[in-house]
């Protein structure tokens, strides 16, 4: 019903401006929409009255909103009947008669209103495709494509029908034939692109790879390649959606393309594809606002090292007041996520005098984080201090190990800080009010100093006996991730036998099977990877587990001989 | 429609849980249901082969729950399913009871599963570009087996197993005719060469002439009692070859002459297992065996697009044996290429049973018939997750589907050995 109403509301906004140069019948339709909602009585009284000569298709689709709204599209037939009888051959007309013989479900007088109009207007596609697209709203795809299938003998350009029968195949799963027609009606109509999306997005995993290649086909052409695009979005593969359009040979066109695309993975939430997608519109225009929105993409995407060059690029070809807006805050973004918070500062320095001080106070935030990134609590205090800002107090904090200081500061913080979370659990599992010890291994562990790090966690397990299995638990993790195999299964193991009832037991499990298996020894990595299934069976990682010992079976010997 | 789940609510009382979740319950049953409230359709075969295995036995509760399967309450079994993620309910006598009459009233059977099949699975000794769907399947399910090759099946070990698995092996030693494509690559001509090889080792003049003996080697196991299932390529050129016993079907890249212009009329379809009166594709440069194979992916110009197959619903009561053979959760689904993907219906026996059809094309995906004292069966495809599974393609990671409706249609063949067959009673 939605969809029935939204057609004829746009149609009377085209008719109204081609009735307003005849006064009287014109003044009656735009009167009665008017009053439709409020007095649908009286409007329908108007629109009787119109019912003829240039104000009968209005007014017609008038009484058509009222009816149907009221749930009266009987009362309908008569005004349509009268209205066909002067315009046998007009489409919108019958596009009423057809909606709402449909929404009446009275199929046989639909089929007879499609004769009389094919017959009505010989060797016109439109009678086929509107009755087509009222069976397939009806889901009766077959007899929409039994439909076609005439048309194409009778009408002399077949064409016409490609994306109805596009449209039919989708309706019928038959997504690789769909995704064949649709590329072909969008090389003729570019206009169809969101038709044609909608109309595939619903495609199952299986024949999507048959679908990409028909859209791709060659020679290849900017609609289907935009559609294709759209879909990969839907589809959650965003990175897809900008191959289907980096190789296209660079026009106007295809800019305009990139531009949608980028826009669109942006809402979309795939900062990466929109990246590609802004960073290939500047290398074509050389478009520092594309460049730009491309370093913020990269940044929104997680890849600061990326964003860094992009940052200083565009920091060079934009006017100077707007590169000191825009873009230097994405550069110290960029330096403050890869640790290299000094050179954030020297930066900051060295345009501190033409800083407004609003814009000074946001760098130096920036800034702050860089250094608390970075484990570097000298530099970060002060300004932390001119902050208001208590996530960044919190972590500080923690650092100076005042964990009560930490937790109250934390209280009502945002939780999707992800320099927060091992501050956060902390204080989750530990009561302790004062950690000196395990605040600083926390800040040698952000300076990336693992092997102090290791040390200084273990040794301050006891201070936070609470959390003991999980600062145990970090110093066994950077031992894994330093390849210290010995020391690293040595650590899980204390942890698996010791802390047998804590959160990091399972983890201990599935980190010693991994090592164990990596060193090739298949039968303890067994032994522990069932222990995890079996002892932690409502564990996260009990998946993980099972993936792991399908491989550890596998190395022992197999199902094979 | 038939096979739809029946009085759900009769297990509410014992709700699935996998079984280490579960409390140790006093039950004297393991119910492993294979509808949707499995987690591990895959695996949920291999615990019940593993059962098997052991020397317990089972049943196979067809078209109750997806086929569910009926287990001893044994610590192995609730072991296994907890270390899988297999889900398992534990039921006593009395549910059991009621599930007996829930069947009884509807188109349901139990079928007793006695034996682990000992199973080979014929596949060269070196590692080929392309994943084996039924070794893949095996694998994940722990389901062990054997690797046969030439030698072994010319030495009669195939009397061993009870179950014999072909795939991708062309047997008319045209291999696969890959030449047209990859005729220059390590691998192709690694394997051409390692197969003329090992012909001329074992007395033959040629890989087309070893490849017919081995046909006619798993002709006469089947004709003795083994059960032999075939999927891809294996099937439609297993026909050819057993049909061509006498007469060159081989182009001369494969054999040093031309096929025989007489072929067609000469071919032996008495021979074959289930196809008769096909037409052989006697260009060597046509990638395409036969008429046999209805989606002709290989090549450009007839190349069938893919779409659904439909299972065939069979009575349980009177057709266990296709019965066991459907079973699964999904009725209706996706297609998936392979060197041979479907089956011209027309061209079938009339004793082969269609287990499942090609939507919307006079083909049939799934047959199974019997064969002196055995059966055989034939899946068209390569990969039932990988539809367009080419050579190259890293092996599909079943761990991510572990609930294929497609995969289980080969595990359904592993069990189906296992069963003790009730007579057909129509």
């Amino acid at each position: 019903m939605r969809r029935a109403r939204r057609v004829p509301t746009l149609v009377l906004c085209m008719a109204l401006p081609l009735g307003a140069q005849r006064p009287g019948a014109d003044s009656l339709v735009v009167r009665g929409f008017d009053l439709e909602s409020a007095q649908p009585r009286e409007a329908l009284a108007l629109y009787r009255r119109a019912l003829a000569g240039e104000t009968l298709v209005p007014a017609l689709l008038g009484m058509e909103r009222i009816f149907m709204e009221a749930g009266q599209g009987d009362s309908l037939l008569a005004p349509i009947e009268m209205a066909v009888r002067v315009l046998p051959r007009d489409g919108v007309v019958r596009a009423v008669q057809f909606r709402t013989l449909a929404a009446l479900r009275r199929e046989d007088e639909l089929r007879i209103a499609f004769r009389s109009w094919a017959r009505a207007a010989p060797g016109e596609p439109a009678p086929f495709k509107e009755y087509a697209r009222t069976l397939l709203e009806l889901g009766q795809a077959d007899a929409a494509d039994s439909v076609l299938d005439v048309a194409t003998r009778a009408i002399r350009d077949p064409r016409d029908f490609t994306a109805e029968l596009a449209q039919v195949a989708a309706a019928r799963g038959r997504w690789a034939d769909a995704a064949r027609r649709w590329r072909t009606a969008l090389v003729i109509e570019e206009a169809l692109v969101p038709a044609a999306v909608a109309a595939l997005a619903q495609a199952p995993v299986a024949p999507r790879d048959t679908m990409r290649e028909a859209l791709l086909a060659t020679p290849a052409a900017v609609a289907p390649r935009r559609a294709l695009a759209e879909l990969e979005l839907l589809w959650g593969t965003p990175r897809r959606g900008w191959s289907a359009l980096a190789d296209l040979v660079p026009t106007q066109e295809t800019a305009q393309a990139w531009r949608s695309f980028a826009e669109s993975a942006e809402e979309r939430g795939a900062p990466l594809a929109a990246r590609d997608a802004w960073l290939a519109l500047h290398r074509r225009q050389r478009d520092p606002d594309a460049l730009l929105r491309a370093t913020v993409a990269s940044l929104d995407g997680g890849d600061a090292s990326a964003a860094l060059p992009m940052a200083v690029e565009a920091q060079g070809l934009l006017d100077p007041k707007l590169a000191l807006r825009d873009a230097l805050p994405a550069r110290l973004r960029a330096l403050a996520a890869l640790g290299r918070a000094a050179e954030a500062s020297a930066l900051v320095d060295s345009v501190r005098p033409s800083l407004p001080a609003m814009q000074l106070r946001i760098l130096e935030g920036q800034l702050a984080w860089g250094f608390l990134r970075a484990g570097d609590v000298t530099r970060a205090r002060p300004l932390v201090a001119r902050m208001d800002d208590d996530e960044a107090s919190a972590l500080l904090a923690v650092y100076d190990g005042d964990l009560a200081t930490a937790r109250e500061k934390l209280a009502g913080a945002d939780a999707s800080n992800t320099l927060l979370i091992v501050p956060r659990t902390l204080l989750a599992r530990s009561t302790v009010r004062r950690a000196p010890a395990t605040g600083a291994a926390l800040a040698l562990l952000a300076k990336g100093d693992s092997v102090a790090a290791i040390a200084a966690l273990e040794d301050a397990a006891s201070e936070v006996s609470d959390a003991a299995p999980f600062v145990l638990a970090l110093a066994a993790r950077v031992r894994t991730a330093r390849g210290d195999v010995p020391g690293a299964i040595a650590a899980w193991r204390h942890i698996v036998t010791t802390h047998v009832n804590a959160p990091e037991a399972a983890e201990g499990d599935l980190a010693w099977a991994r090592l164990a298996l990596a060193s090739g020894d298949a039968a303890t990595a067994t032994a522990r990877l069932e222990h995890l299934i079996l002892t932690y069976r409502a564990s996260a990682l009990v998946p993980q587990a099972r993936r792991t010992l399908d491989e550890a079976r596998r190395r022992a010997g197999g199902t094979s001989s | 429609m038939i096979r739809r789940r029946v009085n759900r609510g009769l297990l509410a009382a014992c709700a699935i849980a996998f079984v280490a979740g579960a409390r140790v319950l006093a039950a004297q049953h393991l119910l492993v249901p294979m509808d949707d409230e499995q987690r591990n359709h895959l695996k949920a075969y291999g615990l019940t082969y593993a059962a098997l295995q052991r020397g317990e036995k089972g049943e196979w509760l067809l078209n109750y729950r997806g086929g569910a399967f009926l287990l001893g309450d044994t610590p192995a079994s609730r072991r296994r399913a907890a270390l899988d993620g297999i889900a398992v309910a534990p039921i006593d006598d009395g549910t059991l009871t009621a599930i007996r009459g829930e069947m009884a009233g509807g188109n349901m059977d139990a079928v007793p599963l006695e034996k682990a099949p000992r199973i080979a699975i014929y596949t060269p000794p070196t590692a080929q570009p392309w994943d084996d769907a039924v070794t893949l399947a095996l694998d994940y399910a722990g389901i062990p087996y054997t690797r046969i090759w030439d030698p072994q099946v010319l030495q009669g070990k195939l009397a061993e197993f009870e179950w014999l698995h072909l795939f991708h092996e062309d047997f008319t030693g045209q291999f696969n005719k890959f030449h047209i494509s990859y005729r220059g690559t390590p691998w192709f001509v690694n394997q051409v060469n390692r197969a003329t090889a090992d012909a001329r080792q074992l007395g033959f003049a040629n890989v087309p002439a070893l490849k017919k003996a081995v046909a006619e080697r798993i002709r006469a196991y089947v004709e003795n009692g083994g059960f032999l299932f075939a999927m891809c390529g294996a099937s439609e050129t297993l026909e050819l070859a057993l049909a061509g016993s006498g007469v060159d079907i081989a182009n001369s890249f494969a054999d040093g002459s031309p096929v025989d212009p007489e072929a067609d009329r000469r071919l032996d379809w008495s021979r074959a297992f289930a196809t008769q009166g096909a037409r052989l594709e006697p260009n060597g440069l046509v990638n395409a065996m036969s008429d046999i194979d209805g989606h002709q992916v290989n090549v450009p110009g007839r190349r069938r697009p893919l779409g659904t197959f439909t299972l065939f619903a069979f009575s349980a009561k009177l057709d266990p044996v296709p019965t066991m053979l459907v079973q699964d959760h999904r009725f209706v689904l996706p297609d998936y290429y392979g060197v041979t993907t479907s089956f011209t219906r027309s061209l079938l026996k009339p004793g082969t049973r269609i287990l499942a059809t090609v939507d919307g094309a006079p083909l049939a995906k799934y047959v199974h018939g019997t064969y002196g004292k055995g059966a055989y069966t034939f899946l068209g495809g390569h990969d039932p997750e990988d539809p367009q599974h080419e050579v190259g393609a890293p092996p599909t990671d079943l761990a991510l589907y572990p609930t294929s409706p497609g995969y289980r249609l080969i595990l359904n063949n592993v069990l189906f050995p296992s069963a003790q067959k009730k007579p057909r009673k129509t």
